[in-house]
């Protein structure tokens, strides 16, 4: 009896540590519950911030990648590029030589020396509001949005003010020349390629070939045009489809002269491609940037 | 009688201005007969144009000059040596791309193109090929027409390959020094006399005897001669009663310079006023004694 009396007195401690074991459980989860939920919030929350960091990330990365291929495809092999360490290398992963790469360190000042600079959100980060107002006014063309964008700005090598007056002066230029072709009698130019050129958005190297191909056979202007996105209206257009003025037999044959007449030329008439479109038309593209000053001659 | 007095006044008052503004309009006369051949030439909206090779090593070239606007206004210039330049050729005003084949070089084939110029009323221009052959360059120079009264304009053109860097002095003063192959001065005033031109190289030296007369304008070129260096005086503008005048003569048609218009109309204007103040004068004097 007495064995039995202290096996109950020991079933009896039993069932009340396992009701104290689970009644301290059941206040445990009470307790620290919140905080492992919040704890369950947290990675949820990073991987949330992981994504927009990707996602920013990703669009740097295009950005960067779209002006790198612009640049090798459309910048004319005499310009020098100024850049940040990481656009440099996609420059130079895209084709462009590291001798046409002006590298801007984070203690570089200024990005002058170079034709170009592409301003990256580092950069504009580093060289602030000076770099448009005092460096590089122009942009003639962009990529990305936001904070990911990428501008590139045609340097003032001269400062701001000279490169304005220039500009302003080579428009006035452009306007001059392009109303003179308009009145040419071997060219045909299209209405929308009429104002075009009577807004003087035309790139002079493209007016001066213009004048003498038209010299040799009449042709006709079918669009001006450029594959510069996001540019500035003040950057003149760098390419056209030209056209022989009459179709007919002879229209291949002439079109096979135009196009060796173009080749023949030198820098900086020569253009960056000339290609035929089909068998009736001519499309011309001149590199960028547009000189300035071309046609004032002096 | 009183209507006789009335005419003579009349006849006085109105010799009086004829006087008065003929002297002045005589002595601007030939002011303005010496700008008028600028002046029209604005008016009609023409310039000037000459073209020039001084690329020692290049071969003779062809040069084409095309209109943008005018195909009627196209120049061709044949067979354009080292040494060569054009006289001036009058153009309508505008902008011209100009173009180089190869002397001789088929119609067929490709002119390449070297230049742009914009042709401003009134303005003279020079399109001179610089530089060796395998840097070769058009450059548009800009000419002056003008100087200040009783002064003369140079401006030097270095040429020579042989000696590729070189001083010149006139007079003893020098123009320039350590002037490199290729490179074209600003003009610089200077005073007018005949004096010797000194261009000195490397081992080498040229003199000349250049008269510079007031109110001309030159462009001096220095060129590898066939025994060492030769200097060619281009007479850009001999005052600006005339024309800008032609360069070394190298067969190129060109413009003739026109002759200043004649002062004898205005002369006998002033003659004309002189006479009727005299007789007027004395008809005047003699009226008081008339009347008493």
């Amino acid at each position: 009896m007495a064995g039995l009396k202290v096996t109950g007195w020991r079933l009896l401690a039993l069932v009340a540590c396992v009701v104290l074991a689970v009644s301290a459980a059941v206040v445990a989860v009470a307790v620290v519950g919140p905080t492992t939920t919040t704890l369950s919030v947290r990675p949820s929350s990073q991987a949330n911030s992981g994504s927009q960091l990707s996602a920013s990330l990703q669009a740097a990365t295009a950005a960067r990648t779209s002006a790198a291929r612009w640049i090798a495809a459309q910048v004319g092999p005499d310009a020098i590029v100024a850049c940040d360490p990481a656009m440099c290398a996609a420059l130079q992963a895209s084709g462009v030589g590291a001798g046409r790469l002006l590298v801007l360190g984070t203690s570089a000042g200024d990005p002058l020396g170079s034709d170009l600079v592409i301003a990256t959100p580092a950069l504009r980060s580093q060289f602030g509001a000076r770099l448009a107002s005092v460096y590089a006014p122009v942009v003639i063309a962009s990529f990305g949005a936001g904070a990911a964008r990428i501008d590139i700005r045609a340097v003032a090598a001269d400062g701001t003010a000279a490169y304005d007056s220039a500009l302003a002066a080579d428009r006035r230029a452009r306007i001059a020349a392009g109303g003179q072709l308009i009145g040419n009698r071997h060219i045909i130019v299209s209405a929308a390629a009429q104002a075009v050129l009577r807004a003087g958005r035309v790139d002079p190297r493209l007016l001066a070939m213009l004048a003498a191909m038209a010299a040799q056979q009449p042709l006709r202007i079918l669009a001006f045009g450029d594959p510069s996105p996001g540019a500035s209206a003040a950057i003149p257009l760098r390419g056209v489809e030209i056209a022989p003025a009459s179709a007919g037999t002879q229209a291949a044959a002439r079109l096979r002269l135009m196009l060796s007449f173009l080749q023949a030329q030198q820098v900086p008439y020569l253009p960056m491609r000339a290609v035929l479109v089909g068998q009736s038309a001519l499309s011309v593209e001149y590199a960028a940037p547009s000189p300035l000053g071309l046609l004032s001659g002096t | 009688m009183r209507f006789t007095r009335f005419v003579r006044r009349i006849i006085l008052l109105a010799a009086l201005p004829l006087l008065l503004l003929g002297i002045p309009t005589a002595a601007l006369a030939s002011t303005a007969s010496a700008s008028a051949a600028t002046a029209s030439t604005a008016a009609t909206g023409a310039g000037w144009i000459r073209l020039a090779h001084f690329s020692p090593n290049t071969p003779a070239v062809d040069v084409y000059l095309y209109s943008f606007g005018d195909t009627s206004a196209q120049i061709v210039l044949h067979h354009v040596a080292y040494g060569d330049a054009s006289p001036y050729e009058q153009v309508p005003t505008g902008d011209y791309t100009v173009a180089m084949r190869a002397a001789g070089a088929s119609s067929a084939s490709a002119p390449v193109l070297s230049a742009s110029v914009n042709v401003v009323a009134g303005h003279a221009y020079t399109v001179a090929g610089l530089g060796p052959e395998s840097g070769l360059r058009l450059q548009v120079l800009d000419d002056d027409l003008t100087t200040q009264p009783g002064q003369a304009l140079v401006r030097i053109i270095q040429a020579s390959l042989k000696q590729n860097v070189v001083s010149v002095s006139w007079g003893g003063t020098t123009l320039e020094s350590k002037l490199a192959f290729g490179s074209v001065t600003s003009y610089q005033t200077v005073s007018p006399g005949t004096s010797t031109l000194l261009v000195t190289g490397n081992g080498e030296d040229a003199h000349v005897s250049i008269p510079l007369a007031a109110g001309t304008v030159h462009t001096l070129v220095v060129l590898d001669g066939a025994k060492g260096l030769q200097v060619d005086d281009l007479l850009d503008a001999a005052g600006s009663a005339t024309d800008p005048l032609g360069g070394a003569s190298t067969g190129f048609g060109g413009m003739a310079p026109r002759a200043p218009s004649s002062p004898l109309p205005w002369l006998a204007v002033i003659g004309a006023g002189l006479l009727l103040a005299v007789v007027g004068g004395r008809r005047l004097r003699r009226l008081p004694a008339a009347r008493s």
